[in-house]
C-alpha cells in the first residue's frame, strides 16, 4: 500500500485538528481545544482504484508561543496550510508557512484550505486575498468541518495530486 | 558543605528547583555511597544516613538508581519515609560525584491523592485484564511510566523495560525483549530519529529530548508522549514516557490564545461599528444636505406669504396665523438640519482647525452683537468682566460658533430679567466662561449634555424649541482646538460653561 504524509499546518485556531476529526472519525467538537505537539492519524482512501494510507501530522498552530519545528514538515508529500476565513491575519501565517515548506520539503503539494465556510458572512478575507494564492499557482479550496463542507473532497484532492507528481 | 557545592550543582539548585529552605541534599559516590549531607534529614527520612553507608538503605526507591542513566533525573512524588512525600533529583557532578535532592511534595501530593488512587485503580483494572508479565527488575526504569527501547537501528530496537500500561493499551502485542520498529508504533520518529542520528553520531554521553506528541489510547482517550534519545556507554536508547506537564502547558497555551482570539474579535467589532457610525454620519449628512432645498423652497413661499398683504387681508386671523407657524416652523427645521449638517460632518471629521491669533475682546463683542436681540426680547442684562485684551488662538470662525451657541442657550434657558455674563481669568491658565440665572439642571442631565443626543433637552423658558444638537456641536469644535469644556450647574441656580485654553 502507498503510504503519503501529509502535515496541517496554520496559525491557532484555524480548525486543523476539526479538519482531521472530521475526516478521521467523523466527528465535530464545537469546544475549542488548542493542540500541544503532534498528533498523527491514519486514514487509507482509495485513489484510482488505489489504496492511499494517509498519515496525517496535525500540528500545533503556530504563533508567538509555539513555532512549528520544521523537522515536522520533512518527508512530507502533501501539505494543507489552514486559513481561518473570519482572521485574515491567518493569511500572514499561512503565506509565511508555504515559504517553510517549500524549502524544506519542495516538492509537497500545497492545497490551501480556507476553513469556517459556513460563517461565510463573517469572513475577513475577500476574493482578492483567495486569487492572490491561486495565481500564486496553490489549490484553494473552502471547507467547513463544522458544516462538513468539502472536507472529504479536499482530501482527496490533495491525494490525488500527490500521486499524479 | 554549602560553600563547597561546585558551580554546576548551585546552578542547578538556583534554575530547577523551588526557592525552598527545606531542601534536603545528600553527596554520593558512584556507588550510592553517602559522602556529605546538608539539610532537614529528619523531614525527609527516618534515619540520619551515615557517611559510607548506601543511600538506598535509607530510600528504597533509589536502589540501583545510582549512577543514573540520565543526569538529570527526576523522581516524582516518592513517599521517602511514612509521612513525606518529596521530588528526588539525581545530578551528576563533575568529579564522578551524584547529588540528591529532597524537595518536599507533601502538600502537592495530598491535594492529588484522589486522583492517583483513581489512577492506580484503573491501572490495577487494567493489569488485572491482562496476561500476567513478568518485571525487569533489573531495569532502572522498571518503576516509572518509562518505555525503555535499546536501539539497535532506526528499524529495529529491543525493549528493555518491562512494559508501562499506557504502552500495553496502546501496542498489547509487544512483551519485554521484543523487537519493535519504533517508527511503525510511533509515527512521530520518522522526525525525531533525524535529530536522534545527529545527536549519536557525536558518540558523548547524554540526551536530547523530542517534541510532544499525542496517541490514541482508547476512543475519545489520548495520551501526549515524549521521547529521550540517550547515549550511554557506547549504547542508544530511546526513552518514552507519558508528558505530565502537558495539561499545566494546555491549560495556559489555551487560556493565552483564548484571550488572544476575544481580542481579535473585540478589534474586529470594534472595526464593524466604526465603520456602521461613519455609515450612519454620512447618511445623515447627505439627506441634511438633499433636505436643505425643498425645506427652502417651503420656507420661501411661507415667507412671500407672510409678506403678501393684500392676499393676507383676505384671510381671518385663524389663517394668517396658520401661515406664520408655517413660517415659523419651517425656519425651526432649517435650523434643525443645518446644524445635523453639521454635526454628521463633524463626526466624519470633515472639518479643519486653521488657528489663528485673534483678539478675544473681538469676538466676545460679536458674539454679543449676534445675541442681542434674543437677550432685548427677554430683557435679559448681558455683562464681561474683560476690560484688557486677550490675544488668543482659534479658528475664528469656529470659536465664535462656540460662543453662540453657548450664548443662546444660556439666554434659552434663563428667564425673562435674568442675567448673562462672559467671564475670562487668565490665571493660572485661561478660562472663558459663560454664566447664566437661569433655571440650570440636574446632574444627570449635566453628565451626558455634550454627547449631541441629550434626549432631555427641554424648552426654554419662553418656550424656545432647541435640537439637542448645540453644545455637540460646541463640544466637537472646542475638542477640535484641544481646549476643554465643562459645566457646573444646580437647578434652580443656574448654569455655567467653562472652557478651558491652556497656554
Amino acid at each position: 500500500m502507498i503510504k503519503k504524509k501529509i502535515v496541517m499546518l496554520g496559525s491557532f485556531a484555524v480548525g486543523k485538528t476539526s479538519l482531521i476529526q472530521r475526516f478521521v472519525n467523523s466527528m465535530f467538537s464545537e469546544k475549542y481545544q488548542t493542540t500541544i505537539g503532534v498528533k498523527i492519524d491514519q486514514k487509507t482512501v482509495i485513489i484510482d482504484n488505489t489504496d492511499v494510507n494517509l498519515l496525517l501530522w496535525d500540528i500545533h498552530g503556530e504563533d508567538d508561543y509555539q513555532k512549528v519545528n520544521p523537522t515536522y514538515i520533512m518527508g512530507s508529500s502533501g501539505c494543507f496550510i489552514v486559513i481561518d476565513g473570519t482572521r485574515s491575519a491567518t493569511i500572514t501565517i499561512g503565506n509565511e508557512l508555504i515559504e517553510t515548506v517549500k524549502k524544506i520539503a519542495p516538492n509537497s503539494v500545497v492545497v490551501v484550505l480556507i476553513n469556517k465556510s459556513d460563517i461565510k458572512e463573517e469572513w475577513d478575507i475577500t476574493n482578492e486575498d483567495i486569487d492572490d494564492l491561486r495565481n500564486k499557482g496553490y489549490e484553494v479550496i473552502e471547507t467547513s468541518a463544522k458544516a462538513n463542507e468539502a472536507v472529504e473532497f479536499a482530501f482527496n484532492r490533495i491525494s490525488q495530486l500527490m500521486l499524479n507528481k | 558543605m554549602l560553600e563547597s557545592l561546585p558551580q554546576d550543582i548551585i546552578k542547578y539548585l538556583v534554575d530547577e528547583l523551588p526557592p525552598f529552605t527545606g531542601i534536603l541534599i545528600v553527596k554520593a559516590d558512584e556507588d550510592g555511597n553517602v559522602i556529605d549531607m546538608y539539610g532537614p534529614h529528619k523531614d525527609y527520612l527516618r534515619d540520619k544516613p551515615e557517611f559510607g553507608e548506601k543511600i538506598h538503605e535509607y530510600v528504597p526507591a533509589l536502589y540501583s538508581m545510582i549512577p543514573p542513566l540520565v543526569s538529570p533525573m527526576v523522581l516524582n512524588k516518592i513517599k521517602s519515609n511514612n509521612s513525606v512525600y518529596a521530588d528526588i533529583h539525581l545530578v551528576e557532578g563533575e568529579h564522578n560525584e551524584y547529588w540528591v535532592f529532597f524537595v518536599d511534595q507533601n502538600r502537592e501530593a495530598k491535594s492529588i491523592r484522589q486522583i492517583i488512587q483513581k489512577i492506580n485503580a484503573d491501572r490495577l483494572r487494567i493489569e488485572s485484564d491482562k496476561t500476567k508479565v513478568q518485571t525487569n527488575i533489573s531495569s532502572p526504569f522498571s518503576v516509572f511510566d518509562y518505555l525503555n527501547l535499546k536501539v539497535e537501528n532506526n528499524n529495529k530496537s529491543i525493549i528493555n523495560s518491562n512494559i508501562p500500561p499506557w504502552f500495553r493499551i496502546l501496542a498489547p502485542k509487544y512483551s519485554e525483549n521484543d523487537s519493535i520498529s519504533i517508527s511503525e508504533v510511533f509515527p512521530y520518529f520518522e522526525v525525531f530519529f533525524i535529530e536522534a542520528d545527529e545527536f549519536w553520531a557525536k558518540k558523548e554521553n547524554g540526551k536530547i529530548k523530542s517534541g510532544i506528541w499525542t496517541e490514541t489510547l482508547t476512543k475519545g482517550e489520548d495520551i501526549a508522549l515524549s521521547a529521550y534519545a540517550v547515549f550511554y556507554n557506547n549504547q542508544k536508547y530511546i526513552l518514552i514516557k507519558p508528558e505530565e506537564e502537558v495539561d499545566k502547558e494546555q491549560i495556559s497555551l489555551q487560556l493565552a490564545r483564548d484571550q488572544k482570539l476575544a481580542y481579535e474579535k473585540l478589534e474586529k467589532t470594534e472595526k464593524k461599528l466604526k465603520k456602521l457610525l461613519e455609515y450612519k454620519d454620512k447618511f445623515v449628512s447627505i439627506v441634511s444636505h438633499d433636505l436643505r432645498s425643498p425645506v427652502a423652497a417651503v420656507l420661501g413661499i411661507a415667507d412671500m406669504l407672510v409678506n403678501d398683504k393684500k392676499e393676507l387681508s383676505k384671510l381671518d386671523e385663524f389663517y394668517i396665523e396658520m401661515i406664520h407657524s408655517i413660517k415659523d416652523e419651517m425656519l425651526r427645521l432649517l435650523d434643525y438640519n443645518d446644524k445635523l449638517y453639521h454635526w454628521s460632518n463633524l463626526e466624519l471629521g470633515n472639518f479643519e482647525v486653521i488657528k489663528d491669533k485673534a483678539s478675544l475682546k473681538k469676538i466676545i463683542s460679536t458674539a454679543h452683537r449676534t445675541a442681542k436681540k434674543r437677550l432685548d426680547a427677554k430683557n435679559i442684562s448681558f455683562s464681561t468682566n474683560l476690560e484688557d485684551d486677550i490675544e488668543i488662538e482659534v479658528d475664528l470662525t469656529l470659536f465664535l460658533q462656540v460662543l453662540n451657541n453657548l450664548l443662546a442657550n444660556a439666554i434659552k434657558f434663563t428667564p425673562e430679567n435674568g442675567s448673562v455674563a462672559i467671564v475670562v481669568t487668565d490665571s493660572p491658565s485661561l478660562q472663558i466662561t459663560v454664566v447664566d440665572s437661569g433655571v440650570g439642571m440636574p446632574k444627570k442631565l449635566s453628565e451626558n449634555i455634550f454627547s449631541g443626543f441629550a434626549r432631555n433637552s427641554s424648552m426654554g423658558t419662553d418656550g424656545e424649541k432647541g435640537t439637542g444638537l448645540g453644545l455637540g456641536i460646541v463640544k466637537k469644535i472646542i475638542d477640535g482646538h484641544g481646549f476643554t469644556i465643562t459645566v457646573e450647574s444646580e437647578t434652580g441656580k443656574g448654569s455655567q460653561f467653562i472652557i478651558g485654553i491652556e497656554k
